[in-house]
């Protein structure tokens, strides 16, 4: 406080809101030791203040000197204590309780994760499942070649992938020629004689004896008959082959027979035209019967049987299925079926019952 | 961070105590003014108020009153005192607490200074010639407490008393001079 400050300084300090006193101000000021201008705010101080005027009357009775240095003392202690800034066992007891919150929301955590983990793996199983569903169910040949002309012609099979088709001392040089197109007996056989003649099947080889005494039609228009046609096995070599391949073969080994072939005028479409599933299970049915797998053929064949446009002509590739397996009767019974029926196999099946007589 | 705390003012300590809701900052608050509480409460203290259970129950009842209530710690306290022994109190009137902001926004800012002090001598030279004297030897001329008593032969909280009251009268002046 300068008194000698301006006129307007010295009238707005009149408002100045001045700090109460603290313990060294109460105790100088009631012995005397301050200075002019500490004083002066001091008293200026207590014209606004009345909690430090009455605390300033009341030790101004020197008996209450003593008890107020004592409470002040203790109460600023108590103070201290109660007001403190987080003690070391509240920190304790904050960090006790507050474990289990870390244990439940690890516990949350985990749980969660449990979950996701239970989800990946019920996903994952299913979609391994769901593929092995497909992979079981879907038909063996999944891309099949188009039909661009009446012969397919497979590379030669190896021994582990054609089973016990091809004895393993004999492997196959020639490759497999599929016929896709069903003319008449006689052109299938042509082409489709490739696969040996089974062992112990006298009436199969009394029929290609008979087969190899007819006389070689002209081959087709394709390029995988052309030589064939150009060179024609001499008809005394054609007995021969199934006479040498018993003596080699396993007795349990069953020669295809030649399958004979039924050409329908739905077939003749063109190439371009794609396959429908049908049609892949019936080539693949095809295909098992020339590798001489009776059983799948038969297999792929049933599924055929019930309806679609080759039903008949399944049921006739059966019943020849079921004679080159043995089953005659069965044959025989099926054979008879499609020859009662009105269908397009009718006359092959005549024919095939006539032979089997 | 108790001394941190303790270097900051009490309207700073008011504010983070009632934004962080920390106690240690009501501790500091408490402790600052604890001695005043004491010498307070000293002639109150008996055999129905025991210093054991009284400044427990005052403190906590000022923690309590710090969270929502306005004005200065000063005034909060004396206040609570005065209603715990059954006293009565005036409350400080709002024109005083105003024009002590007002100055305190001021600040060093001439303009608003030169503006306030202009206001205050309006309404200074409202008050009575006795009045003004007294404001002036006490605030203009630094004149002692002690002396202005003894030059008018009165106690000096009397003329404690009598300048409080000028200056709450200076402050209604004001406050009716806004209003115009």
């Amino acid at each position: 406080m300068n008194s000698h400050s301006p006129r307007q300084e010295r009238i707005i300090r009149i408002f100045t809101p001045v700090r109460c006193l603290n313990r060294d101000q109460m105790r100088r000021y009631h012995l005397g030791q301050m200075t002019v201008v500490e004083q002066h705010l001091v008293e200026q101080h207590l014209v606004e203040c009345d909690l430090c005027n009455d605390a300033l009357a009341t030790l101004g009775n020197p008996a209450n000197i003593e008890s107020y240095q004592q409470l002040s003392h203790q109460l600023s202690q108590y103070i201290q204590r109660e007001y403190a800034p987080a003690p070391p066992p509240l920190r304790q007891q904050k960090q006790f309780t507050a474990k289990p919150q870390q244990e439940r929301k690890t516990f949350a955590d985990s749980v969660q994760s449990y979950f996701w983990t239970i989800v990946f793996l019920a996903f994952g199983g299913g979609g391994i499942f769901l593929l092995q569903q497909h992979l079981k169910n879907r038909p063996p040949m999944t891309v099949m070649p188009a039909r661009a002309a009446e012969v397919v012609v497979l590379p030669a099979p190896k021994g582990a992938e054609v089973g016990n088709y091809q004895a393993p001392s004999e492997p196959v040089q020639e490759p497999l020629a599929i016929q896709t197109k069903y003319s008449s007996r006689d052109t299938s056989r042509t082409t489709a004689a490739v696969t040996p003649v089974p062992t112990r099947d006298t009436a199969q080889k009394k029929k290609i004896v008979k087969d190899s005494a007819l006389p070689k039609l002209p081959p087709a228009d394709t390029n995988t008959r052309k030589p064939a046609a150009q060179a024609p096995p001499p008809p005394a070599e054609t007995p021969k082959e199934p006479q040498k391949v018993p003596q080699k073969e396993t007795p349990k080994e069953k020669a295809p027979e030649p399958a004979p072939v039924a050409k329908t005028a739905k077939e003749e479409e063109p190439a371009a035209k794609p396959a429908n599933g049908d049609d892949y299970v019936y080539r693949s049915a095809m295909q098992y019967q020339q590798q001489g797998d009776y059983n799948e053929a038969i297999n792929q064949f049933r599924k055929l049987s019930d309806n679609g446009k080759y039903a008949e002509r399944a049921r006739y590739q059966m019943a020849i299925c079921y004679r080159a397996k043995g089953q005659k009767g069965r044959a025989r019974r099926m054979l008879r079926d499609i020859a009662n029926s009105e269908g397009p196999m009718k006359s092959l099946a005549q024919e095939e019952l006539s032979n089997m007589n | 961070m108790h001394l941190q705390l303790n270097n900051l003012s009490d309207r700073e300590l008011l504010l983070r105590f009632r934004k962080f809701r920390e106690r240690e900052v009501a501790g500091v608050l408490l402790d600052r003014y604890s001695h005043l509480l004491v010498a307070v409460c000293l002639p109150g203290l008996d055999e129905r108020h025991p210093a054991e259970t009284v400044f427990p129950e005052l403190t906590g009842k000022l923690f309590d009153q710090l969270h929502n209530a306005t004005g200065k710690v000063n005034e909060i306290m004396h206040g609570l005192v005065q209603q715990y022994f059954g006293k009565t109190r005036k409350a400080p009137p709002v024109a005083m607490r105003e024009l002590e902001s007002r100055v305190d926004h001021a600040g060093n800012n001439p303009i608003e200074k030169m503006a306030l002090a202009a206001q205050l001598e309006n309404a200074l030279g409202r008050l009575i010639p006795e009045d003004m004297d007294l404001l002036n030897e006490f605030y203009l001329e630094h004149k002692p407490l002690s002396e202005l008593a003894r030059s008018r032969h009165i106690d000096s909280g009397q003329v404690r008393d009598r300048l409080k009251s000028i200056r709450q009268q200076v402050a209604m002046y004001m406050k009716e001079a806004a209003y115009e």
